[in-house]
């Protein structure tokens, strides 16, 4: 049986770990649109409201989080804890052919939707 | 009212590596758009980064050189936003945990003292690529630059004047070059710089906001473009409004800082630990093996140079600027020359004719030891320091050996003999010149040095032949 | 007169299928061959096939012939069918990943899994549908259209990996490769009455699979067994130079399991009975055997939905932005950049993954990331231990695969709630990154599958494999074909 928190003593303490408790957020017609914009997902209005309610859904359904106790000093890696680290790449380029080697351009231009004098083209950038 | 400006560094140094950073693309610059590309540094689906560990090893030696506390274990983090020339829609970069903290610039103070600039972190990631805005109205991105590994070092604010900033960059930028992490061009652009400006009244007041300036591509807009900023800030602030934080556009031509078009005031990258690269582990052996690889470093050389050569520290500097030319420097001490000549030849020579052809020290084609001989002739008499400077200038035109010219040419002429009779005999071929010297006119005495030299071939020992010149006509 | 041409019993193993050919019953070819039949008739039908390969996997299927006769065998699997999940990439055909974004997406370069497989002689047949981005749990959100269940076609086979599933629930001699993140191995595998495994994170290369949570995707096998699975894991597992998460020192420890403990929170009351009965009666039946049966409660369980909800989501957020209208993929036209991305965007992904895309940007966002994305971490940080704890005092864990039977297909996809109730059984191996196993273990009182699964600690791999090869031997779940097969 998984003895409940209390036994965490050796926890490291973290600085930038800590839980706060904003209470839920409000989930409106805003929020779903600034949302939307920073993803690049267009909205067409009529599915605004369905995607405000969908995420009143999913975050109620998400609460679960808030009521698991965190440890006092619960350091979260944030990362999928792994046995493995890093292994390192030689500096060198690969062998044509080899897999994971570089393409000519052609062969990964010819995957792009626009592809021009050897370049990936799209409308003017500003700024 | 006084005020103080106070700036802050974000530098990106491209890493001098073969291969990108997470991919085996080469890294290379002059070739056509997209020469370098592959599913990992374009983003394709199902591609995965993994770590070159040239980019670990001399992101290492940037730590040990600007004194900064290298963790042992830090991870790599996701920057997302989007942008064309970011295939991935992320940059690869190290928010939470940098690899290195602390740390500092050494740089010179425009009253020459010591200055330093702490660092707040150093930090690994990838570069973005190009994106270039073509006739027809579109824009092109081209990914060769995509990621390339870079290193991005963040300074503290600190009191300092615009010639100071551009000094903290060259600091650092001549530092990482010597060092090979970085070829430090910002020409070229694997050397950019960010500069963060405020003021305030004081030293002991709050830092005020601060502005960012982007798009400085050199020292010169360096100090320009804080010079500028500061003083609208100034001018600002004196009338009683508020600077806003925001980023701000340098006009090289126009000398003015503009606010940015883009709306985007304060993205938000929602940063999150990258899932696919587990933790970079540094380990103290491989500091250790870092340290050791590493070549004198220039505060060193600078005080072999100064403190046990002699050298004035302004000479020092133009010979520590890249630790090349300090080599060759030191190659010209090793052949046999004084600290004083090989400084005063090396400037006034070699790093003339380098200038003069923006070319560097590895495209000169004259040797050390070659210059040496030369140099040893001039200060031995043999020949005149004009004939020694003749010597290597041929040797550069005609791309042959200095000391073979050396050799063919004739050494100066000191024998006492052999001048008295050159002096005579254009004494005797001039008398209306050495009449007029007689009685107090000075001119003809360069006709009669330029018909004593040309008599002589040339060969005539020049200060010997016009002291003994001076005496004769005074004892005729 | 020389007999008609002789073939395995349709629901016989890879291994079955391999005892065939080496006797010299059939060929390769022959083999490869008709099973190409079946995926382009029965395969099409259910909609489980997008692609097939013929010309290439019948040469493939000859030039293994060749090497049979000549005892140059590339490797167990040499000769022996196999298709892979449209979200992983193959140098032939297309990777669209089901993915209006992705449709006539050549990727030039096979997965690692996929290569592997090709250098160890197995023949290539055919790309299966999938949810797309591998986001769902029915396979009604391919954009090659639903998937149907081959025990009741009217009902839904599971998903991510639903076509994968339903070619290996109706048809042997070959096995499926397909990806887990939540689920999507044992879901349909239950759903199917096939075998499916996910082995531990890491353990199998992620190179060409087409990311969507990271730190929870794993490639694995669906076949007829575990014996199949088992020949599959090891010709595909190992470090991969270009997957820097993969593992480099495997357990291969095989040491027999003996004891094994039913979680509590897979027969609660949210479980239809005749699930809970079914699974039971098989822990009963291994310990018939000579396995202890223990039980457990994971109470951390509660929020493993929600935990995996932000934190898949989140990754997926990231792992999707790539998909932008410019360098790769379909796009829409536009003047303005931003409308080309907007517009890209909302036509190439369906609106399932514009769902998720959306969650998991707001879950990292400004101001709701400490307590969404940070907290999730840390509770799973939590469940991980909780698992981890669990799995100290018994080898194995046991506990349904599903909360429910296959349901109709249209029944929950626009109830993206329920239907995130597919996975509450499944997600926590995902998020522990422990390896599990789904194995067939009876049918409800409608006649659709059911299945269980065994979960260990990480790096069993091969123990669990093994107590399934094992289970599989005392019993025959998992030989039976939907009623109506053709032989």
């Amino acid at each position: 049986m998984h003895p409940g928190c209390g036994e965490r003593g050796s926890a490291i303490v973290s600085d930038d770990f800590v839980p706060i408790d904003p209470g839920r957020p409000v989930v409106d017609a805003e929020l779903v649109k600034k949302t939307a914009r920073l993803a690049r997902l267009e909205l067409i209005d009529e599915e605004v409201e369905a995607l405000v309610h969908h995420m009143e859904r999913i975050l109620d359904m998400v609460e679960t989080l808030r009521s698991v106790q965190i440890p006092d000093g619960l350091e979260t890696q944030g990362e999928a804890r792994t046995e493995t680290v890093s292994r390192l790449r030689n500096d060198e380029s690969a062998v044509d052919g080899q897999p994971g080697g570089p393409r000519d351009a052609e062969s990964i231009g010819k995957n792009a939707p626009d592809w021009r004098d050897g370049t990936f083209v799209t409308p003017r950038v500003l700024g | 009212m006084s005020w103080q400006t106070v700036v802050g560094l974000e530098i990106h140094a491209q890493m001098a590596t073969r291969s990108k950073m997470f991919c085996s693309c080469r890294r290379e610059t002059g070739v056509d758009p997209n020469h370098n590309i592959c599913p990992v540094c374009s983003g394709w689906p199902g591609a995965l980064p993994v770590i070159n560990e040239a980019a670990v090893r001399y992101a290492i030696r940037a730590a040990i050189c600007l004194d900064c506390t290298i963790q042992r274990e830090s991870r790599f983090d996701r920057k997302n936003y989007f942008y064309p020339d970011l295939p991935k829609g992320y940059q690869i970069s190290q928010f939470y945990r940098p690899y290195a903290l602390g740390g500092a610039i050494s740089f010179e103070r425009e009253d020459a003292t010591a200055g330093r600039l702490p660092l707040v972190r150093i930090h690994m990631e990838e570069d973005a690529g190009k994106t270039i805005h073509s006739a027809d109205g579109t824009s092109r991105i081209d990914l060769n630059r995509c990621s390339s590994p870079l290193l991005e070092i963040v300074t503290e604010p600190l009191e300092m004047s615009g010639i100071e900033a551009a000094s903290c960059v060259r600091s650092l930028r001549d530092l990482l070059r010597w060092v090979g992490v970085t070829d430090g061009d910002m020409e070229k652009g694997n050397l950019r710089c960010d500069v963060n400006v405020s003021v305030r009244p004081d030293a002991s007041a709050e830092l005020g906001t601060r502005t960012e300036l982007k798009n400085l591509n050199s020292f010169v807009s360096i100090q320009r473009s804080v010079e500028v900023e500061s003083k609208r800030q100034i001018e600002v602030l004196e009338k009683g409004g508020t600077i806003r934080q925001e980023t701000r556009l340098w006009d090289q031509d126009l000398e003015v800082t503009e606010e940015m078009r883009s709306k985007e005031d304060s993205p938000d990258y929602r940063y999150f630990p990258e899932p696919d690269l587990p933790v970079v582990v540094i380990e103290q052996q491989d500091i250790d093996r870092e340290r050791q690889s590493l070549p004198e470093l220039p505060a060193e050389r600078f005080r072999r140079l100064v403190d046990d050569l002699g050298l004035d520290p302004k000479e020092a500097s133009p010979i520590l600027a890249r630790r090349e030319n300090c080599d060759f420097f030191f190659a010209l001490l090793e052949a046999g020359l004084s600290a004083a000549s090989a400084s005063n030849w090396f400037r006034g020579e070699v790093l003339r004719h380098l200038n003069d052809r923006s070319e560097r020290i590895d495209q000169y084609p004259l040797a050390a030891e070659a210059i040496a001989s030369v140099v040893k002739a001039v200060e031995e008499d043999r020949i005149s320091v004009g004939k020694g400077r003749e010597i290597l200038q041929q040797a550069l035109d005609e791309q042959r050996d200095p000391s073979e010219i050396l050799s063919e040419s004739g050494e100066q002429i000191s024998d006492h003999s052999a001048l008295v009779g050159w002096v005579t005999s254009v004494m005797s071929e001039n008398p209306g010149a050495v009449n007029k010297i007689k009685s107090g006119d000075s001119k003809p005495m360069g006709f009669l040095m330029g018909q004593l030299m040309k008599a002589s071939g040339g060969q005539a020992h020049p200060r010997l032949a016009q002291e003994l010149l001076q005496k004769m006509i005074e004892q005729d | 007169m020389s007999s008609p041409q002789q073939y395995p019993p349709r629901e016989a193993t890879v291994q079955e299928a391999l005892q065939w050919i080496s006797d010299g019953r059939c060929s390769s070819h022959d083999l490869v061959s008709r099973y190409l039949d079946f995926l382009e008739t029965e395969g099409k039908e259910l909609g489980a096939v997008v692609e097939t390969f013929e010309t290439e996997a019948l040469a493939a299927a000859k030039l293994s012939d060749k090497r049979r006769e000549q005892s140059e065998l590339l490797g167990p699997l040499d000769g022996i069918p196999f298709t892979a999940k449209m979200n992983i990439t193959t140098a032939v055909g297309t990777t669209d990943a089901s993915s209006s974004m992705l449709v006539g997406f050549k990727a030039g370069e096979d997965a690692t899994v996929v290569r592997r497989l090709l250098a160890g002689g197995a023949v290539l047949v055919g790309k299966t549908s999938c949810d797309e981005f591998a986001m769902g749990a029915t396979n009604e959100t391919s954009c090659h259209g639903v998937v149907a269940n081959p025990w009741d076609r009217s009902r839904v086979p599971g998903g991510s990996s639903g076509g994968a599933a339903a070619l290996a629930g109706s048809h042997g001699w070959a096995f499926h490769l397909g990806s887990d993140t939540g689920g999507s191995i044992r879901l349909p595998a239950a759903f199917c009455s096939a075998t499916g495994f996910k082995p531990t994170w890491g353990r199998v290369s992620r190179r060409g699979l087409i990311a969507f949570g990271s730190s929870l995707d794993q490639i694995g096998p669906i076949a007829r067994d575990a014996s199949d699975c088992a020949l599959v894991l090891d010709c595909i597992e190992g470090a991969d130079p270009l997957d820097s998460t993969s593992l480099h020192q495997l357990d291969e420890s095989r040491d027999p399991i003996e004891k094994v403990a039913l979680v509590s929170e897979g027969f609660g009351p949210g479980i239809d009975d005749s699930i809970r009965e079914a699974v039971r009666a098989a822990a009963e039946q291994m310990e018939q055997h000579g396995v202890e049966i223990t039980e457990v409660s994971l109470p951390q369980l509660h929020a493993a939905n929600a935990c995996y909800q932000v934190i898949a989501t989140a990754e997926a957020s990231s792992n999707l932005a790539r998909y932008d209208g410019i360098h790769v993929g379909n796009r829409v036209a536009a003047d303005d950049l931003q409308l080309l991305y907007e517009k890209s965007r909302r036509a190439g992904f369906g609106v399932e993954v514009r769902r998720r895309i959306l969650l998991g940007t707001f879950v990292l966002s400004a101001g709701y990331r400490d307590a969404y994305y940070s907290r999730a971490q840390a509770v799973r940080d939590l469940i991980r231990e909780g698992v981890d704890h669990a799995l100290e005092q018994v080898d194995a864990l046991l506990l349904p695969v599903s909360p429910f039977a296959p349901f109709p297909i249209g029944e929950r996809i626009d109830d993206p709630i329920a239907l995130y109730a597919c996975d509450i059984l499944t997600v926590t191996a995902n998020l522990a990154g422990v390896p599990a196993l789904a194995l067939p273990c009876g049918f409800d009182e409608a006649g659709l599958p059911i299945g269980m699964q065994l979960m260990g600690a990480r790096g069993s791999d091969r123990r669990l494999l093994q107590l399934g090869q094992q289970w599989q031997q005392w019993t025959a779940h998992h030989r039976d074909l939907p009623v109506g097969s053709p032989s």
